[in-house]
């Protein structure tokens, strides 16, 4: 009788915690949804692009809301203060100050680079979430306090990588990097996280660093200065108006 | 030698019908071959003429790199130098310096991709015949520092439903990395007759480009326009381009036309081999025929103490004059032909035929150098097809020949 009763457990180890190995997976996941968002985020940003013909650091800040909306103005330098990009569920304008227009980016550019950086616009609109629209399995042989996870994305998804891997550390386990694989295989670009600071009464890495490595010699870094998070943001934050609005 | 080249004439009139048949034969091939190289060739011409001249050129200097993967960063410097350098020399006619930016180009809601094009206003015509293509308004102007005026194609033009005297805004990278933004207004529509290039047709001056992009005094091509596209290759050859950029003939611009010209034409010469089959065989049988009707007279002749070597010389002219003689005819016709077309043309397609980027309706037949060429090899190789029948002639048996026949 205690015999019959402990063999499901028993099973349970031979498999080698699958229930276990679940909850990670979708804790992890979770966390990396769950990194740099929330209902509503404001904050100061700076943005350094290196490539091999210039090195430039934009300041700007940021608000969004939830996973749909999102504003970006160009705060420093001063020749392009109040450049901003408004980004509301998939759609996405750009506001040029000097010549007063703003100019709706099309789906033929949403792979182009965004305010010259080595992220593209896909990257600023995409609402993609790692629970959702990837199928996770964790990379074997690797100690439970530094775990990888493979993303593939599943079939429906909207997703123009063929393969994510995502690798943590700490505890709570923080993103470390992600590599991401185009659809040859080819490992395309390297995210990683570092500068773990407490940020708006989050623990989060303050500093990713985007290197395309097909493109030698470029890499953009991105710092979080200021952050708040859940604070009420005032009506009509992304909206036209507050595109065009001085700043 | 006079013997057997009389000897050979006397053969071929003795069966007049049959001489006729394949004289005929010889000499409406060839006049065909011949046609229809020259008529190719005349295509090809063009076709080059019309693809290079519209824009892009018959030779450009480049940074090295550039045209595989354009990047605003690889640039020539030095312009200035290197244009006065190209119109030094007797081949070039004119030269010009472009810039380039892919961008956004929006009016009202409407925004899209596009490759925004810095040309000199005056340099430009004189090289390209795009500008000659305006369909409405005004080519760009070369005073008028405030104004920002910009020629864009028809289609484009359609593509952001705006016309003549519309504000366009320009959005893109600039070299030192900012945001380019600059307001632009339609001056000219340019309706060059293909779809493709009238789509994405977007120009602008070249100061206008160069202040917009921060890029100074450098650019992105120098195109010049030779006095020909053949002369591209050897201007190539000897032009030295300055250290840390290169010269690209048009074949190099446009591989796409060089490669389908090159395969058309490795096309006409399995048409060409095909023709040569047929001569061998027509020349061989009426030769093999003439010298069996003659075993009897050959073996005679042998048994007379006619060298062997004239009777193979002798059935050698006769088919040595069979070949020339038809070919010359044909040759003749064919040239008349091209000579008569050359300048009307003759129409080939019911609408116009775009390739790369160039449009082409009528073709005009030319007298190129494989219309010589050609006549010259079926004349051989006919000539040769003697050598069988020949050989024959040579080795006959006198007292078999003479009873048999």
């Amino acid at each position: 009788m205690r015999l019959r009763a402990l063999a499901p457990l028993a099973l349970a180890l031979l498999a080698g915690h699958p229930a276990l190995a679940d909850d990670q997976l979708q804790a992890l996941s979770h966390t990396l949804d769950a990194l740099f968002r929330a209902d509503t985020s404001q904050g100061v940003m700076a943005m350094t692009v290196v490539t091999p013909d210039y090195e430039r650091t934009l300041k700007m800040s940021v608000a969004t809301r939830g996973l749909d909306d999102t504003l970006v103005r160009i705060l420093e330098p001063h020749k392009e203060r109040g450049i901003s990009t408004l980004k509301k569920g998939t759609e996405m304008w750009n506001y040029l100050p000097r010549i007063k227009k703003v100019m709706r980016i099309p789906p033929s550019m949403m792979m182009g680079s965004w305010m010259g950086s080595d992220f593209t616009n896909d990257d600023l609109v995409r609402g993609s979430s790692w629970e959702a629209d990837y199928t996770a399995t964790l990379a074997p042989d690797l100690p439970a306090d530094a775990p990888c996870i493979v993303y593939v994305p599943r079939p429906q998804a909207a997703v123009t990588w063929s393969k994510v891997e995502a690798c943590f550390a700490g505890s709570p386990a923080l993103p470390v990097r992600l590599d991401y694989f185009d659809e040859k295989g080819r490992k395309a670009r390297t995210m990683t996280f570092e500068a773990i600071k407490e940020l708006g009464g989050r623990r989060i890495p303050t500093k990713t660093t985007l290197v395309p490595l097909l493109k030698p010699g470029h890499r953009t870094v991105m710092e979080y200065l200021e952050m708040t998070y859940d604070a009420p943001l005032p009506p009509n934050t992304f909206s036209q108006a507050a595109l065009r609005r001085d700043l | 030698m006079a013997l057997a080249l009389r000897l050979g004439l006397r053969n071929l009139r003795r069966r007049p019908m049959r001489t006729a048949l394949t004289a005929a034969m010889l000499a409406i091939g060839t006049a065909l071959l011949v046609f229809s190289v020259g008529l190719n060739e005349g295509v090809y011409a063009s076709l080059i003429d019309v693809a290079t001249g519209t824009w892009t050129g018959q030779v450009q200097i480049q940074a090295p790199g550039y045209e595989e993967s354009p990047s605003l960063f690889e640039t020539v410097n030095e312009p200035g130098p290197l244009l006065a350098a190209l119109e030094a020399r007797p081949e070039v006619v004119a030269a010009t310096a472009r810039v380039e930016v892919a961008g956004l180009l929006g009016a009202g809601a409407r925004t899209v991709g596009t490759l925004l094009q810095g040309v000199d206003p005056v340099a430009e015509p004189r090289v390209s015949t795009l500008p000659a293509a305006l369909s409405a308004g005004a080519w760009l102007p070369t005073a008028d520092p405030d104004a920002r005026p910009i020629v864009i194609g028809v289609g484009l033009a359609r593509r952001l439903g705006v016309g003549l005297g519309a504000e366009l805004t320009f959005m893109g990278q600039a070299a030192d990395g900012s945001v380019a933004a600059e307001l632009f207004t339609v001056g000219g529509l340019i309706d060059s007759g293909s779809a493709e290039v009238d789509a994405q047709l977007a120009l602008i001056r070249l100061a206008d480009a160069q202040a917009l992009l921060v890029l100074g005094q450098r650019v992105h091509r120098v195109v010049g326009r030779l006095t020909s596209a053949d002369a591209a290759t050897p201007f190539a050859a000897t032009f030295q381009a300055p250290p840390g950029l290169r010269l690209l003939p048009w074949q190099a611009l446009l591989p796409g036309l060089d490669q389908s010209i090159r395969s058309d034409r490795a096309g006409g010469q399995i048409f060409m081999a095909i023709m040569l089959v047929v001569v061998v065989l027509g020349v061989t049988n009426t030769l093999l025929m003439s010298v069996f009707e003659r075993t009897r007279e050959l073996g005679l002749m042998k048994a007379l103490g006619t060298p062997p070597r004239q009777l193979v010389a002798t059935t050698l002219w006769e088919s040595a004059w069979l070949s020339v003689a038809s070919t010359a005819l044909g040759t003749a016709l064919a040239v008349a032909l091209i000579l008569a077309l050359r300048d009307t043309g003759i129409r080939m397609f019911d609408e116009p035929m775009e390739f790369g980027g160039a449009s082409m309706q009528v073709a005009y037949p030319i007298l190129a150098r494989e219309v010589v060429i050609y006549p010259l090899i079926i004349a051989v190789v006919g000539t040769l097809a003697g050598l069988w029948p020949a050989w024959r002639a040579g080795r006959l048996d006198p007292v078999a020949a003479m009873r048999e026949g």
